[in-house]
């Protein structure tokens, strides 16, 4: 056998191996999730992606505070020993409150669902977590007791300080960098 | 007789600088006792905001979802399979300088260099290239951001930009030639050069990608900069060019007149520290240090210089420089863009002054030119 005709069978068949095994490099490496296990994971709540089922009031969350929340943010929700939550006589001006400082309501129920209560966090249902969201806006004069809150309401209610964040110089250029690199 | 930790006579072990905080709290760094760039392991400052978790690395997965072609997860056997790379980089705390962020007159002068800034370490990395797992499972040009997630009990989150995935940040899993200590995110962190620190997501378990920021609490209720005209800047990740003088500082002393070198160190997570300038007169003149150490992006390098002291009271400053062009501002200049009490990105020029009789006092007094 002429040695071009050794040479185009072994392309032939290097390229056989490669299309039946897939991407030989580490692009391969990684085992794939499922959605059973990202819908595991995935329990934030974002201005943007997935809503996390589930709701509640604050009529439901107040016994909840009593019972998971009030040893450290205080009976009234005032604070101490750790953050205050709501407005009060002791609160100071500068206590960076949902309803004075926060720009964005989903960020309560996130960090609620994922990180409180700070000495058991990750063990509120989304339901509770929804209802002590919605008792916090109670606290800060936000929503009645009654009101529903869900994924979908805390995307539409506007927090009174969201007027004034803004995104960064250094942020707004990376986000400009990443739709370049991405659209070569 | 021989200590039995095996500490030879006269040496007390050097330990972190702890806050005594529960569940949300930190350590510093002792810069005044340390020699050349490295920060030693267990001497790296750290910052937690729900303690520091226990995990085991034989069950510690990082799952990757969202605009992604292909969502997978990766134990640590599989990452190690990636080309692995070694790198040298600061990590700074968004906060640190926060003990000298107050007006001037109310800022103890019995500061030790670990004190003013000390939740400052540098060390040696060793992980992948975020980009290189990423090609795992297939970005989609849609997305601009990813949320990281870590597994303490915080569930420490921020939004990190993909242009920053993209670019130089690393998952890493062993620092100065070991593996990851516990408090520094064992067995999997990820970094992010030249970031503040909270920002390089210690115990990462989970980077979903998205089309907008997350919006999570630490970058919005927390890590942002409050302005002077009541609004407040969100995202402000580099932190700038900076320098400290730890030698000679509180609570040393200069013992006798003559010939001493004043070394530091600098930092920039802009670039490369180009320039250390040091003053001995309070900002009135100024002179180029000598840079040790290599010339390495968002990496430490030390300053220093020598100087005569004829016993008169002096103030010690330095000034840093980087790649960029960006200097670091006096103390008044950086306060006129802050809301009193803001204390994050304070790279402020710091100062000590020595008086007569050799003591020495940490101050924040503006340059004199």
């Amino acid at each position: 056998m002429h040695w071009l005709c050794l040479l185009c069978c072994g392309l032939l068949w290097s390229g056989a191996v490669h299309s039946d095994a897939g991407p030989s490099g580490y692009e391969a490496l990684g085992a794939v999730l499922g959605p059973d296990e990202i819908a595991r994971l995935d329990t934030d709540l974002a201005p943007a992606g997935t809503v996390p089922e589930g709701a509640g009031t604050a009529r439901l969350g107040e016994p909840l505070y009593r019972g998971r929340c009030a040893h450290c943010h205080g009976p009234e929700g005032t604070g101490a020993p750790f953050d205050a939550l709501g407005p009060g006589d002791a609160v100071p001006a500068s206590a960076r409150l949902v309803g004075r400082f926060w720009p964005q309501a989903t960020t309560l129920y996130d960090y609620i669902r994922r990180a409180m209560p700070q000495t058991s966090p990750g063990t509120l249902t989304n339901d509770e977590a929804y209802a002590l969201t919605a008792y916090v806006l109670f606290l800060n004069g936000l929503v009645d007791k009654q009101q529903r809150v869900d994924g979908q309401m805390l995307r539409s209610l506007v927090l009174p300080a969201r007027d004034r964040f803004y995104e960064s110089p250094e942020s707004r250029r990376l986000v400009k960098k990443a739709v370049r690199n991405r659209s070569r | 007789m021989p200590k039995e930790n095996g500490e030879r006579a006269g040496e007390a072990a050097l330990a972190r600088i702890v806050s005594g905080r529960a569940l949300s709290g930190w350590s510093q760094t002792p810069l005044g006792e340390l020699t050349g760039l490295i920060t030693p392991s267990d001497l790296h400052f750290e910052r937690h905001h729900g303690g520091i978790p226990a995990l085991a690395a034989a069950e510690h997965e990082l799952a990757i979802h969202g605009l992604v072609d292909t969502p997978k997860r990766f134990d640590l056997a599989t990452l190690a399979r990636f080309p692995a790379v070694t790198r040298y980089h600061f990590i700074e705390c968004s906060g640190n300088g926060f003990a000298s962020t107050q007006p001037a007159d109310r800022i103890p002068g019995k500061l030790r260099p670990g004190d003013v800034d000390g939740l400052f370490s540098h060390s040696e990395w060793t992980g992948v290239r975020v980009r290189d797992v990423l090609k795992a499972v297939g970005l989609k040009g849609s997305a601009r951001w990813a949320l990281a997630e870590g597994a303490d009990s915080a569930a420490m989150t921020r939004s990190i930009p993909v242009a920053k995935l993209l670019d130089d940040a690393l998952l890493v899993f062993g620092q100065n030639g070991e593996a990851l200590r516990p408090a520094q995110g064992y067995p999997l962190r990820l970094l992010l050069p030249g970031f503040e620190g909270n920002m390089s997501v210690k115990w990462l378990k989970r980077l979903e990608f998205s089309d907008a920021p997350f919006m999570t609490r630490e970058e919005t209720a927390r890590y942002a900069d409050s302005r002077p005209d009541g609004r407040v800047e969100l995202f402000t990740f580099s932190m700038g060019p900076k320098s400290l003088i730890t030698h000679p500082a509180y609570p040393r002393r200069l013992s006798a007149r003559g010939y001493q070198e004043i070394s530091g160190l600098a930092w920039s997570g802009l670039g490369v520290v180009r320039k250390v300038e040091v003053s001995v007169d309070g900002g009135r003149r100024w002179r180029k240090a000598r840079l040790d150490g290599p010339a390495l992006p968002r990496a430490a390098r030390r300053f220093r210089l020598g100087w005569d002291w004829h016993g008169q009271p002096a103030q010690l400053m330095s000034r840093a420089t980087d790649s960029s062009g960006a200097t670091q501002p006096g103390y008044s200049e950086h306060q006129q863009n802050r809301t009193p009490g803001t204390l994050y990105h304070n790279n402020a020029v710091r100062s000590w002054a020595v008086a007569a009789d050799g003591e020495i006092r940490f101050a924040m007094t503006d340059p004199l030119r």
